[in-house]
């Protein structure tokens, strides 16, 4: 249930957006079709001008936008690149997305960009840097962010908080919110055999301000299955039903799906976020 | 148990490695996994220097690429989140490749196409047009100096690359290629929306060159008829002008203020 006391409200719709990608841009330029919201990735559009930035202003126009960064690296010990800080402040000013939010992981070590969202032994030390870098974010940003939970295939031997116990306590120390991917949750429970509802039920429903959903591959390593999170099929049954769960612990959320890998037509993942409506629709007529 | 720096170190590192690494952070278990990560960023990459590189990954074939991108991730990685930045120095690396000597325009292609990718995302001015050449002209126009368009990039290399880059466009142009016919003299420039490659002679090139440095017109133009005297200067002057090239102009000495000025 969506708590009333909840700190931080939302301020996107609870409503179903999708994440923009290069191959439907112009269409949805051109057709404007009825979605939410839309997520982009701020890195695609760090260049000084050009076509990108006059199709991002045309949808800025039209709707409501939210960024995702992946270049953050928020897990780094080295700490954060005032750079990369600086062009998304800059970015964040010219497009004024309600959201921005990066990753419970780090890509930088040594100055070199890993283009991977790795890993974290989940420690004290760690907690520690997170949070002095969330902290850092958001002070250059002058704004809240959100992190959110990713998916992961390997274990630390040394890790000894629970994620969802990290998260929490990142985001009571630094005010950050939460973005939940419930993809995610159900592909580390199977990568790493836990049981994805008792993930949840450890998670601060009021700190959670945005769902995630994507599809994920299942593949085989030394004769053992894995899920990779490659964003690139629909939403699994499993992951609807575990999205039903979050939302009628947490209320409706404006929920986000992704597909980055063999991308569909537009049509496709626009299918996708009326599923997530109705989902959304079903947790307001239950919660009213 | 290992501070968080030093496991990122090696963490990093045997993403990076050529073959999979020990890595004893890791539960046993879970070790196999790991490859996952170093696949990931190989592939990831190795699709952010295609969707850059394209016509030098169709000239090679997907195989060739994938080996040569491999091998550049793993001494050049990104040193920047934005990956609208890397690959600069792809072409030298392909110019260095001994497998690569079955091509040797490849690395000229690739810079082309390094050259077009810049012009894309680079900043935004108003080319500049009579009515601006017009406002500049009082002075002889040999005192001119031009400001360059920031999307501005020179290629040149002794193969017809802008051949073999066109026919490589969508609804490209289906003609039958001599790459060693001709050498290319080539101005990238995105004066609004659409990237344009542009190719000169050499004499005319050599007048480009000597106005993106920033020398008068007059001085410019004396260069290229050093090149050749047989330069077709009207010719020329009309295509300098109608391209888009040059954001401004002002005679010698105030051109600073104009810059400023813009």
């Amino acid at each position: 249930m969506g708590s009333p006391d909840a700190p931080f409200p939302p301020i996107l719709p609870p409503v179903a957006g999708i994440g923009l990608r290069a191959p439907h841009v112009l269409e949805i330029i051109e057709h404007r079709p009825a979605i939410g919201w839309l997520e982009a990735h701020p890195e695609n559009y760090m260049g000084d001008g050009g076509p990108p930035h006059v199709q991002l202003n045309a949808i800025r126009q039209e709707y409501d936008l939210s960024f995702h960064a992946v270049g953050l690296s928020l897990g780094s010990a080295e700490g954060i690149d005032a750079r990369h800080v600086r062009r998304l402040r800059d970015l964040a000013h010219r497009y004024e997305p309600t959201l921005v939010s990066d990753h419970l992981s780090w890509s930088v070590a040594g100055g070199v960009y890993l283009n991977d969202l790795l890993p974290l032994p989940l420690t004290e030390e760690a907690l520690n840097i997170v949070c002095a870098n969330v902290d850092a974010v958001q002070s250059a940003l002058g704004r809240r962010i959100l992190v959110e939970n990713p998916s992961t295939y390997i274990a630390f031997q040394h890790s000894p908080i629970p994620e969802p116990e990290f998260l929490s306590e990142l985001s009571q120390r630094t005010g950050c919110g939460l973005l939940l991917d419930v993809n995610n949750i159900y592909v580390s429970a199977m990568n790493l055999g836990f049981d994805p509802r008792h993930y949840l039920m450890a998670v601060p429903g009021e700190r959670v301000e945005e769902i995630h959903l994507a599809g994920h591959a299942l593949s085989r390593r030394d004769g053992r299955e894995v899920r990779i999170d490659d964003h690139g099929s629909p939403v699994c049954d499993a992951v609807w039903r575990l999205y039903a769960e979050a939302l009628w612990r947490f209320g409706p959320r404006p929920t986000l799906v992704e597909w980055d890998t063999d991308v569909p037509p537009l049509a496709t993942l626009l299918a996708e976020a009326e599923m997530a409506d109705r989902y959304l629709q079903t947790c307001r007529e239950e919660t009213s | 148990m290992m501070a968080l720096y030093g496991l990122q170190e090696q963490f990093a590192r045997a993403v990076l490695a050529a073959s999979p690494q020990a890595c004893p952070w890791l539960t046993p278990a879970s070790e196999p996994f790991f490859d996952i990560h170093r696949n990931n960023t190989r592939v990831l990459l190795r699709e952010a220097l295609g969707g850059v590189f394209p016509v030098a990954r169709m000239l090679v074939g997907d195989d060739f690429f994938a080996h040569a991108a491999r091998m550049f991730i793993t001494q050049m990685p990104p040193r920047s989140p934005v990956l609208l930045d890397y690959g600069r120095d792809f072409p030298d690396f392909l110019d260095a490749l001994p497998a690569s000597a079955g091509i040797s325009y490849l690395g000229d292609v690739a810079r082309l196409e390094w050259a077009v990718h810049r012009a894309y995302h680079a900043a935004n001015a108003e080319p500049l047009e009579a009515a601006g050449l017009a406002a500049a002209l009082p002075s002889p126009p040999a005192d001119l100096v031009f400001t360059t368009h920031p999307s501005l990039m020179l290629v040149r290399s002794p193969f017809a690359v802008d051949q073999i880059w066109r026919i490589h466009q969508e609804g490209g142009p289906a003609t039958e290629v001599r790459i060693e016919d001709r050498a290319a003299y080539l101005v990238v420039v995105r004066p609004r929306r659409t990237v344009e490659v542009l190719s000169f002679d050499a004499a005319g090139f050599v007048v480009v060159e000597a106005l993106v440095r920033g020398e008068p017109l007059g001085q410019a133009l004396d260069a290229g008829l050093s090149a050749s005297p047989a330069l077709a200067i009207e010719r020329l002057l009309a295509n300098l002008l109608t391209a888009g090239l040059f954001t401004s102009a002002a005679p010698v000495g105030v051109a600073e203020q104009a810059d400023s000025h813009d």
